[in-house]
């Protein structure tokens, strides 16, 4: 009989339960979708910002030292004492956290004469160039995707597998003031020789930048006399925002207690990763670009907050909706009640099949509002990310539990009206 | 058994910083014993209702107390009350009330189903069913059994309401206004349950403007502006 008369008032008030439900559908919709866009967006914006560039930059050692003790910070040209062996660079992607380097390349500055006699800053790196590691794993890496902002105004980027080594790309300032353009062949002279050089592509970096000359690290080695050195590798890496620990694990990994050290290790904090350089790469010292990496965290940090803030939202708008329609079911049948505590009904059982039917219809607008939420976030990735947002299963277990706790509340003030009926009151002279 | 009110009280304020206090039953004693049928009458407004819902607990008195065979009624906790209601009473409210998702005959049978009285009433040869039954033919609503109760008239609902009333056979019945809507034909089968049920030993008060109510009852009272006063 009493779950005759749960189907009963399910039936008959189903336009209110429809709008109970379609209210918790929409509550957990969106709380589904901003979860489930909130769980995924830390590598989401992440990959979003790597288009910006490195966030970790790696130095020989003595360099670095050197440039800590006289804080003279990108004044290589000073104080060029140490470099890297280019072989090594390759290293980067033997390390635990390999899959979340995305792209790096190796630089070496140096100041080359013009044919007018006049000097420009002349930097040695990767465009595009292949490497087969000794993992199996075959990429292209360099500046043509570390510095995907750049605009070439003229010509092309340089091609490695394709252009030979005696080409350049020239920064827009300087090739306005030389009267360059792509195609055209020009002399550098370095301490160990001249190079006739032709120009690729005239780019636009927006900075610093459109002032030098980027070529391919094999002609400005050769024309510095290194072979096979660079003074510095930049680094782009996927990170987990900092937290206490990461922040503590920088000062001194060796101050960690044996279980911080391993969750430090394995996790993807930018000071992780550089520490797992420094291990690949003998010498060498891997340092967080902190702007990027701060960034990083307090975009991630933003967009969380609001996801979460809108999701509270929801919820306390679908419990106001809930509160509403079930108060007005409760109304509408107190008469109902009244006559069920006159023939004995406790309030706890009344209560109970309020619950109850209430559950039910949660339950089933729970159900639909997962998957309209999961719909919702795939949207939200594709316009937003580009990419597919994935289903974290622990969404599921949340989201049961804040419709629960958001029915429950909703439910209060028809519950408190319940246990204040007095049957006295509805059924005298009550007509249906 | 014995239904006694001891100076009993009912009042509300009319206004929040309570003043002006409105007595709906004032001070006054009653009693009624099993084996009878006692008509309440008086105006509209005279208190009659308000007597009825605190001798069947749904209305604490301000003041006094209701005992049934001695036990002080209110001195229960809510939940306690509610069990003893179910078991000794049967309460035929003035209004037309029913559970609307259940149907004539289950409706008739919920005061016994509710605290797992007769399981199996609907399925099995159970007395209460059996009542219920035969009261359903008495009342000219057999064929309605299955019904549910939007699909009544508002006397077969008011028939359907002394029905669960006096199915169960409970040892106290309060029906307030009965008969009210009623043709003649049906006050006089109402009117006959419930003097049957009195003359199997129930305590019955009955609530009524009908005077016609008086030819069935052992004893009578007139409740006039908040006062009682017997009549026979």
């Amino acid at each position: 009989m009493f779950i005759r008369m749960i189907r009963g008032a399910l039936v008959r008030q189903r336009g209110k339960m429809f709008l109970i439900a379609f209210t918790i559908a929409l509550g957990a919709s969106l709380a589904t979708a901003m979860l489930n866009v909130m769980l995924d967006v830390g590598d989401k914006v992440n990959q979003e910002l790597k288009t910006y560039g490195a966030n970790i930059t790696v130095k020989p050692n003595s360099s670095t030292l050197l440039s800590s003790l006289y804080d003279v910070e990108d004044e290589g040209e000073q104080i060029e004492t140490a470099y890297l062996n280019e072989e090594d660079v390759s290293k980067l992607k033997t390390i635990f956290w390999a899959y979340n380097i995305v792209d790096f390349a190796p630089f070496m500055k140096m100041a080359v004469t013009l044919e007018d006699g006049n000097e420009a800053e002349a930097v040695g790196t990767w465009f595009n160039h292949h490497l087969d590691l000794t993992t199996g794993e075959s990429l292209d890496a360099g500046v043509v995707s570390l510095r995907s902002w750049w605009e070439v105004t003229d010509g092309s980027w340089i091609d490695e597998q394709n252009d030979p080594v005696n080409t350049i790309m020239v920064g827009r300032m300087l090739a306005v003031r030389q009267g360059w353009n792509a195609g055209q062949t020009v002399t550098l002279t370095g301490p160990r020789g001249s190079e006739e050089v032709t120009i690729a592509g005239i780019y636009d970096a927006g900075g610093d930048e459109d002032e030098q000359i980027y070529a391919p690290l094999d002609l400005v080695q050769k024309l510095n006399g290194l072979d096979g050195k660079v003074e510095s590798i930049e680094v782009s890496a996927i990170t987990t925002p900092d937290n206490d620990l990461a922040k503590r694990a920088a000062q001194n990994p060796a101050a960690l207690s044996a279980a911080d050290y391993e969750t430090w290790y394995c996790t993807a904090y930018v000071s992780a990763i550089c520490y797992q350089i420094q291990e690949a790469i003998p010498d060498a010292v891997a340092s967080a670009v902190r702007q990027v990496a701060e960034s990083e965290g307090s975009i991630l940090d933003k967009t969380q907050l609001l996801m979460i803030l809108i999701t509270i939202l929801s919820l306390i708008g679908a419990a106001l909706g809930i509160s509403n329609l079930v108060t007005a079911s409760v109304m509408e049948r107190a008469q109902e009640f009244g006559l069920m505590k006159a023939i004995g009904a406790k309030d706890y059982s009344i209560t109970g099949l309020v619950m109850i039917e209430i559950l039910i219809t949660a339950l089933v607008g729970g159900v639909a509002g997962y998957f309209m939420g999961f719909g919702f976030a795939q949207l939200i990735g594709h316009s937003v990310f580009g990419s597919a947002i994935e289903m974290k299963v622990m969404v599921i277990p949340i989201v049961v539990v804040l419709i629960a706790l958001v029915t429950a509340a909703g439910s209060l003030p028809a519950i408190r009206m319940i246990l204040r009926l007095r049957p006295a009151e509805v059924l005298h002279g009550s007509k249906t | 058994m014995e239904l006694c009110a001891q100076q009993i009280a009912k009042w509300y304020h009319r206004r929040s910083d309570g003043a002006n206090r409105f007595f709906a039953v004032k001070e006054m004693s009653f009693s009624a014993c099993s084996g009878t049928l006692t008509v309440l009458t008086g105006r509209s407004g005279s208190g009659k209702t308000t007597l009825l819902h605190m001798l069947g607990t749904l209305l604490r008195p301000d003041q006094g107390k209701v005992l049934l065979d001695g036990r002080d009624l209110y001195s229960m906790d809510d939940r306690e009350l509610s069990r003893f209601r179910n078991s000794r009473y049967g309460i035929i409210p003035q209004g037309y009330t029913a559970v609307r998702s259940l149907t004539v005959l289950e409706n008739i049978l919920l005061p016994v189903k509710m605290y797992g009285r007769g399981k199996d009433v609907l399925s099995g040869p159970d007395p209460a069913k059996q009542e219920a039954q035969r009261l359903l033919l008495r009342f000219g609503m057999a064929d309605l059994s299955d019904e549910y109760p939007d699909r009544l008239s508002g006397g077969e609902q008011r028939r359907l309401a002394v029905a669960r009333a006096l199915a169960g056979k409970p040892p106290v019945i309060l029906a307030d206004e009965p008969t009210g809507d009623l043709d003649d034909e049906n006050t006089a089968c109402v009117m006959e349950e419930l003097r049957k049920a009195a003359d199997e030993g129930a305590i019955v008060v009955v609530v009524t403007h009908e005077n016609d109510a008086l030819s069935y009852a052992d004893y009578s009272w007139r409740m006039n502006a908040g006062y009682l006063a017997a009549e026979n």
